[in-house]
């Protein structure tokens, strides 16, 4: 976002310099710190928990690990909330401009102070899963748990496992939950992605060779057909996944009629 | 699956020491806890001395077993691994702000390992020398003003760890330790002799010394104190200050009077003429020296009340300021108490660590090492252990027969009553009985009238003086009432001392 835009929401909320408004942001997300290793706690001891229920008379193999983001930085970083505030406001004034009729669906503008309501990954981690299948059966769990548990309720999940086209748009297959955490005296919303081990290769890919650059605006001087190929792998990867799910029922099927 | 939490890193900036502990949660800690600990730790405001020193880190891990990924400076060393909750009070809902601390401190100025180790035999130091601070500040403080210093504090009070600290701060302080046990010292000849070896020659082995002292012992004979002159005089001459820490002085002054020989007796008055020769000589020597040379005295009586007893000149230590090692109280003793279980990464529940402190208040360092000795011992069989299996143990193996070797220090203290000995004992044995309650002063003194067969009044206030200098016995605030000072004490002298 350019400075002066920048600058007139600052001004509009009362900041005089960026500087300050990280302060204030730095401020009122300095309990997430110590929420989100108590939430990451639960959902990492339920998948463990989960994963003994699945190989219950079963041979043993890599199922499925709940993992962090790089650096333990479970909670976004006060810059990048800054910077997704920002820019919702921005979209939000864009789509604004657009002639009533013609309008899409209204953009989540986040509120410069509440935003801690609106915001659903401030706090984020991932579970990747060996097979397809494996995310399927932690995403059942993860709906009977958010039913049963007290200190936690299902806001959402988003599928773009089985989005079919066209709705389905470029990026990594996986099961987005967003739960809230009731435990805390003020309800704290968190983010789950469920994917494969191929997906989350893939994803890690795509962070560095062009979700980093999209983000920085310099998104445009990656060529169309580049961007194409970049999506085109998740949807290998996404074909590869079906694969391995194919030869693990079909050997596992062997196997069981050969020990008869 | 105890593997998310914080590691903490305590950096000692002037070493490049670090000490580490990972502070982890277990999901059903009270609420807040995590928050006001890491919190806590990050907030810490440091004493002013510790402030250029330490460095405080407190950072999140979301899996413990790839910690050393994240933190490779944590590869070989040591991390106490334990619940975020241990630093946490739930009675008052905080950050446990003194044991925290108090690690701090045996990192950034003991130079030592994050808790204590418990040394229960052998005399503490660094940072298994717990607390104590305030003493050694006050000591400095009389030494750097040229005052010379009697540490009173009976046997296993954590005295002789307190001199052991001040001798390793003597360089840092411009002063040249040198340290002496008095209590091997059997005549004055023998201890002209033994500070001479230690100004002269520092650097010799022990048995280079021994033989070294014995030489000069045999030259000096009568002219000790002409020799013992000479020797201060060197001294003064020389470019350091010393500052001599003397433990056991009174012990010393019992050979000299020869009390072991008169075992209760009369003492002879050429013994005690030797005696008093002394004590105003070795006050002249100190007189003369001041500003160079500097004392520190340790007995484990007190010495005031024993010249007077003694009839020995009542002015020899007078210019000495008294330093009195006090018990720990409750908040030290459970920090203490604390600190050595996590020391050893063992978890107790609030209601045997409330035990543990109300057995051990007053605190006195060495009961508080015998009892969290066999704590540990407990632990290993039973690591769920109760506070009935807690007290079962406290009697059966502390305070009852199979205990008396940790007591006998105390009873060896207790002979050198010599005659007043029935009496106190009868005492003891009825204050014992008088639990935490303590009995009025008019009963004890017919209790002591009874049993020692003396009727004078000045006896009988020497006697409860002593018991009170001695430590045995307090006096209950506000009151005319005496009871034990420590529990343990007190349920060990009911059980055996009939």
């Amino acid at each position: 976002m350019d400075k002066r835009k920048e600058k007139k929401y600052l001004s509009e909320w009362g900041f005089k310099s960026r500087s300050k408004y990280e302060k204030f942001i730095k401020g009122t997300i300095e309990d997430l710190e110590f929420i989100a290793p108590q939430v990451f706690k639960i959902f990492k001891d339920k998948v463990i928990e989960w994963e003994q229920d699945f190989f219950k008379d079963k041979g043993e193999r890599f199922f499925a690990e709940t993992i962090s983001p790089p650096n333990e930085k479970l909670v976004k970083s006060p810059e990048r909330v800054i910077e997704k505030i920002l820019e919702s406001w921005k979209d939000y004034d864009q789509w604004k401009a657009i002639p009533k009729g013609q309008r899409g669906q209204e953009p989540i503008r986040h509120d410069h102070k509440d935003f801690i309501h609106t915001m659903n990954d401030l706090i984020r981690f991932r579970v990747v899963c060996n097979y397809l299948d494996d995310v399927k059966y932690i995403g059942k769990k993860f709906w009977n748990f958010a039913k049963k548990c007290k200190g936690i309720e299902l806001v959402d999940c988003i599928d773009s496992i089985e989005t079919p086209y066209p709705e389905r748009r470029a990026g990594h297959r996986a099961l987005q939950f967003i739960f809230k955490y009731l435990s805390n005296k003020d309800p704290i919303r968190f983010e789950v992605q469920v994917m494969t081990q191929l997906q989350h290769a893939w994803d890690k890919k795509d962070h560095h060779l062009i979700y980093e650059y999209v983000r920085i605006k310099k998104g445009d001087k990656i060529p169309v057909h580049l961007k194409n190929r970049m999506a085109a792998m998740s949807e290998v990867l996404y074909v590869a996944d079906n694969v391995f799910d194919s030869l693990l029922t079909e050997i596992t099927k062997i196997m069981e009629k050969n020990r008869i | 699956m105890n593997n998310i939490g914080h590691l903490i890193t305590v950096n000692d900036i002037s070493t490049g020491k670090k000490e580490f502990l990972f502070l982890y949660i277990t999901g059903d800690e009270p609420e807040g806890a995590y928050k006001y600990v890491i919190q806590g730790i990050r907030n810490l405001r440091l004493p002013v001395e510790m402030r250029s020193m330490a460095e405080i880190q407190a950072d999140p891990v979301t899996d413990f077993s790839r910690v050393e990924r994240e933190h490779p400076d944590i590869i070989g060393r040591r991390i106490y691994k334990l619940p975020v909750s241990s630093f946490f009070d739930e009675g008052k809902s905080s950050f446990q702000r003194k044991l925290f601390l108090s690690g701090v401190r045996n990192v950034i100025e003991k130079k030592g390992a994050f808790f204590p180790t418990n040394r229960l035999t052998a005399v503490a130091t660094g940072s298994d020398f717990f607390d104590r601070e305030d003493i050694i500040k006050k000591i400095w403080n009389h030494i750097e003003g040229d005052q010379n210093v009697l540490l009173i504090g009976p046997r296993r009070y954590g005295k002789t760890s307190i001199m052991r600290e001040i001798e390793n701060g003597a360089i840092e302080h411009e002063f040249r330790p040198v340290l002496i046990d008095l209590e091997s010292i059997f005549t004055p000849q023998e201890f002209v002799a033994r500070i001479w070896v230690e100004v002269e020659w520092p650097d010799k082995t022990e048995q280079e010394k021994d033989e070294k002292a014995q030489e000069i012992e045999e030259k000096v004979v009568d002219r000790w104190f002409v020799q013992g002159e000479d020797l201060f005089n060197k001294i003064l001459k020389k470019k350091d200050k010393v500052l001599f820490v003397l433990d056991e002085c009174p012990y010393m002054l019992d050979s000299f009077l020869g009390k072991e020989k008169a075992d209760g007796g009369e003492i002879s008055s050429s013994h005690r003429e030797n005696t008093d020769r002394f004590v105003k000589w070795f006050r002249e020597q100190r007189d003369r020296t001041k500003g160079r040379c500097a004392f520190l005295l340790a007995g484990s009586i007190n010495l005031k009340p024993y010249l007077k007893d003694n009839k020995l000149d009542k002015d020899s230590f007078s210019e000495c300021k008294e330093v009195r090692v006090d018990f720990f109280d409750s908040k030290t003793v459970k920090t203490y108490i604390q600190s050595l279980l996590l020391g050893q990464e063992i978890l107790l529940s609030d209601e045997v660590i409330q035990e543990l402190v109300r057995l051990n208040t007053p605190g006195i360092p060495y009961f508080i090492q015998v009892v969290m000795n066999h704590v540990v011992f407990l632990y290993r069989g039973n690591p769920n252990f109760s506070v009935n299996d807690l007290m079962e143990m406290y009697h059966k193996k502390i305070t009852g027969p199979e205990g008396r070797r940790f007591f006998d220090t105390f009873e060896r203290h207790f002979k050198r009553y010599g005659s007043r000995k029935p009496g106190a004992f009868e005492m003891l044995k009825e204050l014992s009985d008088a639990d935490e309650k303590g009995l009025e002063r008019q009963k004890i003194e017919k209790i002591y009238t009874a049993s020692s067969g003396s009727v004078s009044k000045s006896e009988f206030d020497i006697i409860l003086r002593y018991l009170q200098y001695d430590f045995y016995i307090e006096k209950i605030k506000g009151t005319e009432k005496y009871r034990f000072s420590s529990p343990i004490l007190r349920d060990y002298w009911q059980k055996n001392q009939r």
